[in-house]
């Protein structure tokens, strides 16, 4: 889209620019060659400008922005919205940013916001609102409505304060333009729902989602107004939130480099890892050899017991992780449930797992001549990992955030690979056991 | 948010604590009371609320609700539902009950519940509201901002407003601000905005997400083809789609679909055991062309030591690249062939080049271990060679299985996520294990 409109006039390119949406703009400068960038930020006003680069990722823009001088960077800063600004601004070294901060106004909302911690609902705070004293008439709150709503995002709600700022509630926009005189703000208030500044953003979004909210007041400890969370970022913070979850289940580390090799080597060490974790499954097995060596056909199954005890782990623990990120209660006794869900599927399962190697070694008579005994050996194996998976997916995490670790470590490939080394050693223990000497 | 109402309080208290719960709060209270103690919140609670409650609550609770109430009471808050949340409750009701309801509405209402009732699931005009307002384009400002204070219901939207043309088609919205702060000699038609960011009826609930999320949305119109606006599509319905969609996968590939906290033991059996037996008849395959390697495994017994790495090592790489292919799915990064080819060129290499190191990591740890403990007759480095090609070929074929499925999957219309099923993971298995004991029959028989 930019690409085509940069061989236009510059007339012309500045007229088509207005119809375009930032987001579209944005995904179209990244296709633009370095001398079609240039051009492009000759012919554009800083505040198009400060457009494209805010709806970039955060660290894409805040590359972009440090190809400025310091001026042209406070002045981008100043027309975009303080908490796009803030989240480019930390994305840049200490250096770059201590730098820019330091010529910005010591009024700038940004200065306000930096100072959060990425997870506190501060953080995603903008204070592009209106607010309105409580004791205004309905006239005088009209009016100032339409002052100062060129300046804020949306007017649907209006944030009512008292004199020392304190939040009293709201007044919705529909509520206002119905009233008569001589009413005042006082009459209208409803209350709503508010977050506080230092609250993790998670929950905040939580309460925007359950509640189905537009704007999210923020408060100070002192119940003074500081902003808004709007539910557009809300979206954009739970999207980025569900990713992780996501990759961390597929031990996935988060990355967005474009560079194959890159990506590469980010995801080894995960790889690296689950290699090492498998060596012992190696060399428990080497203590069974003897037994493997008589009784060869043990081997054929042992896919079948390590792949259902790998999955029925990973389903706790997903939902244990779920849990668990949520910060919801009753873990307790979700994990209780889930051990008695392993018992239930493990007996059930082990019966399948029994009767259907009893009919295939019958039928294969070449491979052994204790069928009787090869399917127990395979069903009693089954039933007890198949048991044991949930309690080893519920313990581990549960143990990681005992010790204050991030739980997702425990990834789905991490649990199975543990799970693998006690599901084979049961099985051949049993083996060992049942078939003894053979 | 309290944990509990105390109903030992006086009525006045009472109604003053309704007041200042929240409707989502009161819902997640509501199941567990007693019905005395329903009865006297239903009594007690205001009207705005109750209705803020009731659309929180599950279809059952609903219901539960609903017969506390007489007939005028009933008929008050159904007609106080917003049009989706009507359409919800409505849509789990049988034939009858659904006309019964359908009468308390006006009849311009009840048609459009009726109309919302035809969408398919997965229509973005299935989650629309029809609480919106619409002007037309010839009124001036006195007379659309007159329109909006006068006729504009409590439920309605009207942080933008539409604006239609004397055919009734969309031409496009204008802002309450920008209507606010207009002069009331300034002209109508400047201020109107033109709507490109709209969905049509039958396009589906991913378009009206992304759209909503990418340019930053509060609401967008739902058109029919004679280009009418027909409802709204509001960010806080998106949001909880989007929610359920990532639920969805997360759960997807954990092989727990449709999972809830609040599940049983026995519920939670009954819903993982068909996978789970999916996943053991599919060993049966695996199991059969293991059998057929049985000669190979007598011989060379030592090579059953490695096969859980070999498997498993697979299997993560492919969880790996099939979870990079859904995210980028999921935001619709693969709109275009060419991203397209270059996230499968993407993937493969990483996949190869991992594959690679790790192959060659095993091979130096197989060689340390046999040449320590080996017992067999085979060289710990032949034996070694084996394990490192077979964990270079198995990771490799299985991360460009993770990339092509689901890619292949979503073409034809069937839900990428599915690809992380038992099926996938027994593929992956079998071409594992013939690749291994393959390599091992070549080599030492």
């Amino acid at each position: 889209m930019l690409k085509d409109l940069l061989q236009k006039d510059k007339k012309q390119i500045l007229n088509e620019l207005q119809d375009i949406h930032g987001y579209d703009l944005a995904q179209s400068f990244l296709e633009l060659s370095d001398e079609e960038k240039e051009k492009l930020y000759k012919i554009v006003n800083n505040e198009v400008l400060a457009e494209i680069v805010s709806y970039l990722e955060p660290d894409v823009g805040a590359s972009v922005l440090l190809e400025f001088d310091l001026v042209k960077q406070k002045d981008l800063i100043e027309n975009m919205e303080p908490d796009d600004a803030v989240d480019i601004i930390q994305e840049m070294d200490q250096d770059d940013q201590n730098a820019l901060l330091s010529v910005l106004d010591d009024k700038d909302d940004v200065l306000s916001l930096i100072h959060y911690d990425d997870d506190e609902t501060g953080s995603a705070m903008t204070n592009l609102l209106i607010r309105l004293k409580a004791d205004l008439d309905v006239k005088q709150a009209t009016k100032i409505l339409i002052k100062q709503a060129p300046d804020v995002e949306t007017i649907s709600t209006l944030f009512v304060v008292d004199d020392d700022d304190k939040f009293l509630g709201i007044v919705g926009l529909k509520k206002l333009l119905k009233a008569k005189m001589p009413t005042t703000i006082f009459e209208l208030i409803e209350e709503h729902p508010y977050v506080f500044d230092k609250d993790p953003i998670i929950e905040t979004i939580r309460k925007i989602r359950n509640y189905a909210i537009y704007e999210m007041p923020v408060l100070n400890e002192e119940q003074k107004l500081l902003g808004i969370v709007t539910l557009d970022d809300a979206l954009d913070i739970y999207e980025e939130e569900a990713q992780e979850d996501f990759e961390k289940l597929a031990a996935l580390p988060e990355t967005t480099d474009k560079n194959i090799f890159k990506t590469a080597m980010h995801r080894i060490p995960w790889l690296l890892m689950l290699l090492a974790i498998s060596i012992p499954i190696s060399l428990v097995t080497s203590m069974f050899e003897e037994i493997l060596a008589a009784v060869a056909v043990l081997i054929i199954f042992q896919p079948l017991i390590s792949g259902s005890a790998g999955n029925v782990a990973t389903q706790t623990l997903a939902v244990t992780l779920k849990m668990l990120s949520k910060d919801e209660g009753g873990v307790a006794k979700n994990s209780l449930r889930e051990i008695v869900t392993g018992m239930i599927n493990g007996l059930v399962i082990g019966l399948a797992a029994f009767g259907i190697t009893f009919i295939f070694t019958s039928i294969n008579k070449s491979l052994t001549d204790i069928p009787l005994t090869i399917a127990l050996v395979v069903g009693l194996s089954l039933w007890l990992t198949v048991l044991i998976a949930p309690m080893i997916a519920v313990i581990v995490p549960i143990t990681l955030k005992l010790f204050k670790i991030d739980p997702a470590v425990a990834s789905g490939p991490f649990i199975t690979t543990i799970i693998d080394i006690s599901a084979i050693s049961l099985y051949f223990g049993l083996a060992t056991l049942l078939i003894g000497g053979v | 948010m309290p944990k509990n109402i105390n109903f030992k309080h006086s009525d006045a208290l009472l109604n003053k604590m309704f007041d200042a719960i929240h409707g989502y709060d009161l819902a997640l209270l509501y199941p567990n009371l007693e019905s005395i103690e329903k009865k006297r919140m239903i009594e007690l609670i205001k009207d705005d609320k109750l209705s803020d409650m009731f659309v929180e609550l599950e279809h059952i609770d609903q219901l539960d609700v609903l017969s506390f109430l007489s007939q005028a009471k009933q008929k008050q808050l159904i007609k106080s539902l917003e049009s989706d949340d009507l359409k919800e409750f409505i849509e789990n009701l049988d034939q009858e009950q659904q006309k019964e309801y359908l009468k308390y509405l006006s009849k311009v209402k009840a048609k459009t519940i009726e109309l919302l009732l035809t969408y398919e699931d997965d229509h973005a005009a299935s989650i629309m509201t029809t609480d919106f307002i619409t002007i037309e384009d010839h009124m001036t400002i006195k007379e659309a901002t007159n329109k909006i204070t006068t006729t504009s219901k409590d439920n309605d939207y009207i942080d933008t407003i539409f604006v239609v043309n004397e055919r009734k088609e969309l031409i496009g919205s204008i802002d309450i601000k920008d209507l606010i702060i207009a002069r009331s000699n300034q002209s109508l038609t400047q201020m109107i905005e033109e709507e490109d960011y709209f969905v049509l009826e039958n396009d589906s609930i991913e378009k009206a997400i992304d759209m909503v999320q990418d340019y930053d949305k509060n609401a967008i119109p739902v058109l029919d083809h004679q280009h009418h606006i027909i409802g709204i599509i509001t960010a806080d319905d998106i949001f909880d789609e989007l929610i359920e969609d990532y639920d969805d996968d997360y759960q997807k590939i954990a092989l727990v679909q449709d999972h809830t906290s609040s599940l049983t033991s026995i519920e939670r059996s009954k819903q993982r055991l068909p996978w789970l037996f999916v996943a053991v008849l599919l060993n049966l395959i695996t199991v059969s062309l293991l059998s057929m390697f049985e000669a190979t495994l007598e011989a060379v017994t030592v090579l059953v030591l490695f096969q859980p790495m070999i498997l498993g090592m697979a299997g993560n790489i492919g969880t790996q690249s099939l979870a990079v292919t859904i995210l980028g799915l999921h935001q619709d990064l693969f709109d275009q062939k060419h991203k397209t080819k270059k996230h499968i060129f993407k993937e493969i290499s990483i996949g190869l080049l991992n594959s690679f190191i790790l192959g060659m990591l095993a091979f130096l740890f197989v060689t340390t271990l046999l040449s320590i403990t080996n017992t067999s007759n085979q060289s710990a480095f032949d034996i070694a060679q084996v394990v490192g090609i077979a964990i270079f070929s198995a990771m490799s074929i299985s991360s460009m299985m993770g990339v092509i499925v689901p890619l292949t999957l979503d073409r034809f219309k069937i839900d990428p996520a599915s690809a992380s099923g038992p099926i996938m993971t027994t593929i992956n298995d079998i071409i594992a294990l013939v690749l291994y004991f393959g390599i091992a029959t070549i080599m030492f028989l």
